[in-house]
């Protein structure tokens, strides 16, 4: 037999191993290595993408919209009078201003303050999640995918402008900007984060199951070594 | 052990032979495997029959023979390799708004030290290697495309397809002429503007990163670390009814 031959024998026995199913929920679950290698190396490069294209001055009416509707809720809620300044130079962010306010009363909503990051790390992970081979599992998965990904950029929004919110009326009422900044982006995390979490295991469970697989696929490999 | 009972290649117990997994462990057992396992058609193979193997595939270089010393060194010329052919291309094809070489060199080495070591850590198996890199040039692919190629293709293509036009009077011709210098000149301002804009981007962050940051307003890393941890729970959580299937069946 020749060499290459029998390197063509060897390669073929390597890959003859059986892929494993999972079977969770009546469902069962498999999913390809490409897939994995996307998930990897794309959501993170898509997370950098994202945030810099949120810094982009293209972008500028993301900033504008959130300082309206951040500026609304607290006139509403609290009867501040807070109005917002939009400078004609896009370089310079939106500043929302509190007049008769006990420190400086003047706020200016940056990239972070948008949450940029939080927006690009969840939109990264959500388009990249693999989807299952097997025709009962993967139903719907466009559709899930659309329908989470709506769900918590809508999510993650809301809770950010009631985040400035709380955070603009409290330094209001006298308590330091920098405690309640912390202590509030400490909470927001925490809600954001079961928020999200909730709302993958609800409808995007192929996520987790995905990374299961990958330990799976790691164990069958070193059993077969 | 009775006829009906095997033993595990796993935990080494007893077991039922009908099933297909093991009681115990929940491992797959090997009588029921559809194809011949690597060991049987390693032990068939005589590992001393060279006679077969071409003259010009013995003592071939294999880079997987390489020690770990080698590897690390090889690792880091590839970037700097990588790195250096892209920087250059970058500085002296779209005019950065950056102040030095090295600043750019830097910036790209530590994004090309991921991106290379990600490939490399994922082609170290030898069934992952393929789709490792079929995945890896994809991307490649798509960001080269949606970086350099399209730009440069509207720029050159277009103003050349409205020029090319054929117009019956001089006015018209002028006016073709007009509209294509025109479109060429807006995509240029508007390209050199969007590099000019991440460059500033790029070297804002840089810049902040060794000045007093602002405290950002939702706190990433707190938001990440629970996420893992609760993804950790949810999985084990699933690893659990997975088992539990298993040895049901």
């Amino acid at each position: 037999m020749l060499y290459d031959e029998k390197m063509k024998e060897n390669q073929y026995n390597h890959y003859s191993h059986p892929r494993p199913t999972l079977q969770l929920n009546e469902k069962t679950y498999k999913f390809s290595n490409l897939q994995f290698v996307y998930l990897i190396i794309g959501s993170p490069l898509l997370s950098i993408f994202i945030y810099y294209f949120l810094r982009l001055q293209i972008n500028y009416w993301i900033y504008e919209l959130t300082s309206i509707q951040i500026s609304f809720f607290l006139n509403l809620f609290f009867n501040l009078n807070s109005e917002v300044i939009i400078y004609a130079d896009h370089n310079t962010f939106p500043t929302i201003y509190i007049p008769n306010h006990p420190f400086e009363g003047s706020y200016a909503i940056t990239t972070n303050c948008i949450a940029a990051h939080i927006f690009s790390i969840m939109i990264g992970i959500i388009l990249f999640i693999p989807s299952s081979q097997e025709s009962l599992s993967k139903r719907n998965f466009i559709w899930r995918k659309i329908k989470t990904l709506i769900i918590s950029v809508v999510g993650i929004y809301i809770l950010n402008i009631f985040r400035i919110v709380f955070l603009l009326y409290f330094n209001f009422k006298g308590i330091p900007f920098e405690f309640i900044h912390e202590s509030l982006f400490f909470l927001s995390a925490v809600i954001g984060a079961l928020f999200v979490v909730i709302v993958l295991k609800n409808w995007l469970p192929e996520l987790f199951i995905s990374i299961y697989y990958i330990f799976c696929l790691a164990s069958q490999k070193r059993k077969n070594q | 052990m009775s006829d009906d009972e095997v033993i595990c290649s796993s935990c080494r117990k007893l077991t039922k032979k009908s099933h297909k997994y093991c009681m115990h462990c929940g491992s797959l057992l090997t009588p029921y495997s559809p194809f011949p396992s690597q060991e049987t058609q390693e032990s068939l193979r005589d590992p001393f029959d060279t006679t077969s193997i071409p003259s010009d595939k013995l003592g071939k270089f294999h880079i997987s023979e390489l020690s770990t010393g080698y590897k690390v060194l090889a690792f880091f010329i590839i970037v700097a390799v990588v790195d250096l052919v892209a920087s250059f291309i970058f500085v002296f094809g779209y005019h950065l708004p950056l102040n030095t070489y090295f600043m750019l060199f830097v910036g790209f080495f530590i994004l090309f030290m991921i991106i290379v070591g990600l490939i490399w850590g994922v082609a170290a198996g030898s069934d992952f290697a393929n789709a490792a890199l079929k995945g890896c040039a994809a991307i490649f692919g798509i960001i080269l495309l949606l970086a350099i190629i399209i730009p440069i293709y509207i720029i050159y293509a277009l103003p050349g397809i409205v020029g090319s036009l054929s117009f019956s009077s001089p006015a018209l011709e002028e006016l073709g002429q007009r509209i294509s210098d025109a479109i060429s000149n807006a995509l240029n301002n508007f390209i050199e503007s969007i590099f000019r804009q991440i460059g500033d981007s790029i070297k804002t962050s840089w810049e902040n990163a060794f000045a007093d940051v602002e405290v950002p307003g939702f706190e990433p890393f707190l938001f990440l670390g629970l996420f893992i941890s609760l993804s950790i729970f949810i999985i084990y959580k699933y690893h659990l009814a997975i088992k539990k299937n298993r040895i049901n069946n």
